[in-house]
């Protein structure tokens, strides 16, 4: 059990979704865990953008991040699988590998940072449902939720599975389902609900409409499912399933939340404070 | 570009391990809908010729790895790809879209803005009107300057931004 943990915001969250931002600084208060802020954070930054550039430039701007985490002396939580990936990839790298470590320390050293390597990435769902637990978590619902939802995982966060060892990224993973039904709603299985949000790795920066015809099945198979809500846990995907449902038809029919919103309102937070339209 | 196949080695990805059985191209979600093609990838990089570097379909991979863990010769594919476009950096041929995001990171430090109206809105659910630099943006903002610099990556941001 971690009693305090840094809050990594990333962008898309504090810049679009703030009400996720205030659910997800509610459901670790409310679960005893003490936040701290990283004030001077900047985006993650991409792998899919910016690896692809430059690996150095990658490596060092996370590295920043991660040794600014590093003061708090907690854990780095973020709440985004886009971020997850790139803070927690560029951990390993920095953790495994000694030149690496060498090379990056030398240009932060320019910026009198240091990265030591002392604290883990944790994605907000891997520290509720590993850390935290079930367990303690049931005991914190007031308000059980009678929804039908879609789970999406979205694909940062189970893969690649030869890194994600954290989390069981297995080809069928229950974890989020089962910290879903914890709120009282059910976990309703839809056609391809493994598949990508079609967003990731700047496709959707580089060629928007392309990616919205991975999300067109996607959302209809949600629609076939008859649910209340779709629940994800990274703000990219839900920024292709939000604004994407918009972009496709000019309407928007399939409420999209993230997971922290559904426990906040379980935990008994209004709707209002949380920004939870459903 | 001479010995793609043999930089991506040095990099752990061993494209020559690939016989061109097409089970990436067959798990890929985008290769439903549009031009991406990984396996072709793959081949046109095992021939270490620039053609790949040229190929714009690199820019459609989602990322989701879904070939990567389904290559029956462990090949990292997705790892490739981002390679492949790092490669394809180094001759100004990186995506324009990608290059603005780039220098919006650079410039304001995210990769979105922050703009008015969200700043209201984040006030009125009782967080900060900024999430971050609140008090020390000019001496972040240098920080990722002088990382830049100090990684090399600003010639290269340039070498880039001249072939538009």
């Amino acid at each position: 059990m971690k009693e305090s943990v840094s809050l990594y915001l990333g962008c898309i969250i504090p810049h679009r979704y703030p009400g996720t931002e205030v659910s997800a600084r509610k459901v670790l208060e409310t679960l005893g865990t003490k936040i701290y802020d990283i004030p001077s954070a900047t985006c993650c930054p991409p792998d899919g953008i910016f690896k692809a550039f430059q690996e150095e430039l990658w490596l060092t701007m996370a590295a920043r991040n991660l040794a600014m985490a590093e003061k708090n002396d907690a854990d780095m939580i973020t709440i985004c699988n886009g971020c997850y990936a790139t803070l927690s990839d560029a951990s390993r790298i920095l953790k495994n590998n000694a030149d690496a470590k060498k090379r990056v320390n030398e240009h932060l050293g320019k910026i009198g940072l240091a990265f030591n390597g002392n604290i883990n990435v944790r994605h907000i769902v891997e520290l509720l449902y590993y850390d935290i637990g079930p367990d303690r978590i049931k005991p914190t619902i007031s308000n059980p939720l009678d929804f039908r939802v879609a789970v999406h995982y979205g694909c940062h966060l189970l893969y690649p599975s030869t890194e994600r060892r954290n989390v069981n990224s297995d080809y069928n993973p229950v974890f989020l389902d089962e910290l879903l039904t914890l709120t009282g709603a059910e976990s309703v299985d839809y056609r391809d609900k493994g598949t990508c949000c079609g967003a990731g790795g700047g496709a959707r920066k580089a060629a928007k409409e392309s990616t919205l015809e991975v999300t067109a099945d996607k959302l209809s198979y949600i629609r076939d499912a008859d649910v209340d809500c779709l629940v994800v846990v990274c703000p990219l995907c839900r920024v292709q399933f939000d604004r994407g449902q918009r972009e496709l038809a000019k309407k928007h029919t399939i409420p999209v939340v993230d997971y922290t919103q559904l426990l906040a309102l379980a935990q008994g937070e209004s709707a209002k404070d949380i920004d939870f339209r459903c | 570009m001479e010995n793609i196949s043999k930089i991506l080695k040095e990099s752990g990805i061993n494209i020559l391990d690939c016989y061109q059985c097409g089970t990436c191209t067959g798990a890929c979600p985008p290769a439903d809908y549009t031009r991406l093609n990984v396996r072709r990838i793959i081949y046109g990089a095992q021939m270490d010729g620039d053609e790949v570097l040229d190929d714009d379909t690199l820019w459609l991979c989602t990322t989701c790895f879904m070939c990567q863990e389904r290559c029956p010769r462990d090949i990292r594919t997705v790892d490739a790809i981002l390679k492949l476009r790092s490669l394809a950096s180094q001759k100004g041929l990186m995506n324009r879209k990608h290059l603005e995001v780039i220098k919006s990171v650079l410039e304001t430090g995210y990769s979105i803005p922050l703009d008015e109206k969200v700043q209201d809105r984040r006030e009125q659910l009782g967080l900060s009107r900024k999430p971050h630099m609140e008090d020390d943006r000019d001496k972040t903002l240098g920080e990722l300057k002088t990382i830049l610099q100090s990684t090399s990556a600003d010639e290269l941001l340039e070498k880039t931004g001249e072939e538009e």
